[in-house]
């Protein structure tokens, strides 16, 4: 079933059930109300006059990973690492606490798979230098998604070589799909 | 039209045409299947019994930037382009996603980068709504903002630069603005 705009009722005319079925019934079963299943979900429009529900997700990965790969890499318990479904745009944001063993600067971004294959990379990521420590954010946003299902995974680096060493802790994806 | 409380039926009582135009054409048609138009749109309230489709926005720029003039106001860069900006309808609020890097070219120096907006509103950037680092390596951060006070409509939103004290010059790498408008 889908939407069908809903027609004009006219004085004197039978009503018939098949009418109702379709303006009535139909229509309302593609209303939010209708397609609500999971609490804290949005809805978005997935095609014209077609709307679904879309749930915001994030994960967390409290143990800390280090690396000294100048190649964004996994490190130590992978991730975090979040699979929602998307249409075009999601908003993502990374969060960790982070320092260097040594003098370059640690980054975090994140890779998509499934859907759409996109590789971690400096232009959406977080990058700093600082051996005492920081906990920093990354704001990030995708217009350029494949609909369906899509896995955000976290992804690290070092920008200079070995020994210099990053530690990220405290490791938190948030994804926000419309 | 617009939306109208439904009404309660009672036994007997006819049930005209007028009413189901009322009460179930036009309503139907001031909820979200009816104003689902733009995939990647979702639905925000804009009054009482009032909903809108909103559409977010994003750009990004891998040009890297300059900015050779310091201290206050927040300004364009001095090379690499105003911007970027992007442009979106709004409600009064919206919420902006900022992510950029940065870096001085002395270690003291201070480089920030927030966002002005114009069109139907006129909103200068500030330090309230920026982000930034510090010393000569490049850092790349973000922030995400929740702007109020917006006046509905038209609404562009630029990313603007700013020299800190230290520093004689800022470059500003892999510039990311967002809006999700409510």
């Amino acid at each position: 079933m889908a939407w069908t705009s809903p027609m004009t009722f006219v004085a004197n005319e039978v009503l018939p059930a098949e009418q109702l079925n379709i303006h009535l019934r139909d229509n309302l079963l593609e209303m939010a109300a209708s397609k609500a299943t999971n609490p804290g979900s949005m809805f978005v429009t997935e095609d014209v006059n077609s709307i679904m529900e879309l749930p915001v997700a994030s994960a967390v990965v409290d143990e800390s990973g280090d690396t000294s790969s100048t190649t964004y890499v996994d490190i130590d318990q992978i991730g975090p690492q979040v699979t929602v479904t998307t249409g075009s745009y999601a908003a993502v944001w990374l969060f960790a606490y982070t320092y260097q063993t040594a003098g370059a600067a640690a980054a975090m971004s994140y890779a998509v798979s499934g859907a759409t294959a996109i590789a971690a990379s400096d232009s959406r990521s977080f990058l700093i230098q600082n051996a005492s420590g920081q906990r920093i954010s990354a704001s990030l946003f995708h217009d350029d998604l494949n609909p369906g299902v899509n896995t955000f995974t976290a992804k690290y680096r070092m920008n200079g070589a070995a020994p210099d060493r990053g530690v990220w802790a405290g490791r938190r994806l948030v994804v926000l799909p419309l | 039209m617009s939306w109208t409380s439904p009404k309660t039926y009672t036994a007997n009582s006819t049930l005209s045409a007028a009413d189901l135009n009322t009460f179930l054409r036009d309503n139907l048609l001031e909820c979200e299947p009816a104003k689902a138009q733009n995939p990647g749109g979702y639905f925000v309230s804009t009054g009482v019994s009032a909903i809108a489709e909103r559409l977010p926005a994003c750009i990004f720029s891998s040009t890297a930037g300059t900015l050779t003039t310091t201290g206050s106001p927040f300004r364009d860069l001095t090379t690499g382009g105003v911007g970027p900006a992007v442009t979106v309808t709004t409600g009064a609020k919206a919420i902006v996603l900022l992510n950029v890097g940065m870096d001085s070219n002395l270690a003291a120096g201070s480089c920030w980068t927030a966002y002005g907006i114009t069109g139907s509103t006129t909103l200068a950037a500030s330090v309230d709504r920026s982000i930034s680092a510090r010393g000569a390596s490049a850092e790349y951060k973000g922030g995400t903002f929740l702007q109020t006070g917006l006046t509905p409509g038209s609404n562009t939103f630029t990313m603007k630069y700013f020299a800190g004290a230290g520093t004689s010059s800022c470059d500003f790498l892999n510039r990311r603005i967002a809006v999700i408008p409510l």
